[in-house]
């Protein structure tokens, strides 16, 4: 064993795992393709794809959380509220642009996500609990809306419309103005969670992920890691709340912080693939597309999306538990090892 | 000065005393072990040490410094690093990935590349499988990548958990080569046992811990002929 020591040096090689990988290959030309999808098309759909293009923005910040870190959160609702509150609130009571108003939504929902998780870390809030606790959050804040004058109280925020706007206000003559703001989004988002994953941070999580206390014994901060995360998390969900909050010209507490909004931001990116940077856009076509084409075909069944979906769900689960990208991911393996064998 | 000093070290979890009373020390360039039999409270001294249980009384100091307020991630800073039981690798990762965590704290990113390169010639083993994932090593590889983690850090002491359980025969003989290859880089352990023959055989010198007390310590060749010791744990 000493000789081998003393007699050559370690060879070196590059690192594999930094090409860039078929995923961000795929994902440009999803999103060129998302691009250029408005030159066809009714105005009623590309409504419809606005709000899944933003959704899939939110559930990619979800996922700089719920799949990097191994949290669970359940109450991006509130992020989601704080930024369409914001933005709300910034530009009809105050006359600003609605974009400094997101910006106001990601500080105000980045120090929340910091100081639930600072408060999470220190009372040792893991697991199903973590997930509970974050919905509890959700819930206050919801109730605070629906109590305040300042916001509103249940009615909410309404966006006024103003003349001769322009893309500094978020309003757009024309629909695909708006609808090219949702893929920059969803862009901006995906870009972020792959720069978080392969970051430094983004191996500390994964060893947190993997084993917390052998993380913390082998040097990894775990609770600076985890608050910084959610921080992001929380910021780039604020973002997709401000916009939606602008695209309906609305923002009431039901839209802002219910429940089923935090469990719809989780849904679309576990459907995708929490842990790959194109499952939370993939969760979000795929759970818009059945919706839509529920409502279409089975109008005799007023539920019968969520039936669809608990069922994909259940499926998924069962058979690609990495969700829609992972599937993607073993079909890519089966096809490299076919190719090898050519 | 002793680089490893416990002195006192109580511990309880919710009201129940795990440890009472304990006291040891560890130099540089030595092997020390813990023996006992489960529920001793060997591995909950350990964690006491590394600063994962909060309940504790006593004094540990390493290096001259006093551990208790220090957080569990800063004592790993402090180069005190644990070993924990159950060749907990981070399975998902590969080999190489598992090594840059055990170097997160290095001052740069040669500095690490630098340790890397000295676990591979130190572990030619990890060397090939470096692009593997952890969670596909063999049991014996993957302490083997569990010392080398903790190696990463660029510690003084390392304290090792059971890293022989569960490993055949062959492997656990591994194992404490591994144990020995450390101490000759100068580093001081701190080995938990219940393989006491094998345990005993590396070490320089021993404790024995029984319900939560130390009954016996000294030169572990001398333990090795205690005649309780020789009977409790050996099976002579």
């Amino acid at each position: 064993m000493t000789t081998q020591a003393t007699t050559s040096p370690a060879p070196r090689r590059v690192r594999p795992r930094r090409r860039p990988s078929l995923g961000i290959i795929v994902g440009i030309a999803v999103l060129a393709a998302l691009a250029l999808a408005p030159l066809t098309g009714s105005r009623h759909s590309l409504g419809i794809w606005t709000v899944a293009l933003i959704f899939a923005g939110v559930s990619s910040g979800w996922a700089i959380a719920g799949g990097l870190s191994g949290l669970i959160p359940l109450g991006h609702a509130a992020f989601f509220g704080i930024g369409g509150y914001a933005s709300a609130v910034v530009f009809a009571k105050y006359d600003l642009s609605p974009w400094l108003g997101i910006v106001v939504g990601m500080v105000i929902a980045a120090a929340l996500a910091w100081l639930m998780t600072v408060l999470a870390v220190r009372f040792k809030v893991r697991g199903p609990y973590f997930a509970l606790y974050t919905l509890a959050w959700a819930e206050m804040l919801r109730i605070l809306a629906s109590n305040l004058d300042y916001l509103g109280k249940t009615n909410g925020v309404l966006v006024p419309y103003k003349v001769d706007a322009g893309p500094a206000d978020l309003q757009f003559s024309d629909p695909r103005g708006f609808y090219l703001v949702a893929v920059g989004y969803a862009a901006l988002a995906m870009i972020v969670f792959l720069l978080v994953k392969r970051s430094p941070l983004g191996w500390r999580l994964s060893a947190i992920r993997g084993d917390e206390p052998t993380a913390a014994a082998s040097g990894v901060d775990v609770a600076r890691s985890l608050t910084r995360t959610m921080a992001l998390s929380a910021a780039m969900t604020a973002i997709g709340g401000g916009l939606y909050a602008q695209y309906i010209q609305y923002i009431d507490p039901e839209l802002a912080f219910n429940v089923s909004v935090s469990i719809d931001i989780a849904v679309r990116a576990i459907l995708g693939g929490a842990v790959l940077v194109l499952g939370p856009l993939l969760g979000s076509v795929a759970m818009t597309s059945v919706t839509e084409l529920t409502q279409k075909y089975m109008d005799a069944l007023p539920s019968a999306s969520l039936l669809v979906l608990g069922l994909a769900i259940i499926a998924l689960a069962h058979w690609f538990p990495t969700g829609i990208g992972g599937l993607g991911v073993r079909l890519k393996r089966i096809w490299s090892r076919r190719s090898d064998r050519v | 000065m002793p680089l490893l000093e416990v002195s006192a070290l109580r511990v309880s979890y919710g009201g129940v005393v795990a440890v009472h009373d304990v006291s040891l020390s560890v130099e540089r360039g030595e092997i020390v072990c813990l023996l006992g039999a489960n529920g001793a409270g060997k591995s909950s001294t350990l964690m006491a040490i590394s600063g994962v249980l909060p309940d504790r009384e006593g004094t540990v100091t390493f290096d001259g410094r006093e551990l208790a307020r220090v957080a569990s991630h800063e004592i790993a800073r402090l180069g005190l690093v644990q070993v924990p039981e159950g060749r907990r690798v981070f399975p998902e990762m590969t080999v190489a990935e598992n090594l840059q965590i055990g170097g997160i704290r290095a001052p740069s990113a040669q500095v690490r590349t630098q340790r890397m390169e000295r676990s591979y010639e130190m572990f030619p083993r990890l060397l090939e499988r470096r692009d593997q994932l952890a969670g596909s090593l063999s049991g014996g590889e993957q302490q083997m990548l569990a010392v080398a983690r903790a190696l990463m850090s660029d510690p003084a002491l390392v304290m090792l958990d059971e890293p022989s359980l569960g490993l055949s025969p062959a492997l656990v003989e591994a194992t404490f080569d591994t144990v020995r290859q450390v101490r000759e880089a100068g580093l001081g352990v701190l080995l938990v046992e219940q393989n006491a023959g094998e345990a005993l055989e590396v070490s320089d010198r021993a404790y024995v811990m029984e319900n939560g007390r130390v009954v016996l310590s000294g030169p572990a060749s001398q333990i090795r002929n205690d005649p309780q010791v020789k009977s409790a744990y050996l099976g002579l």
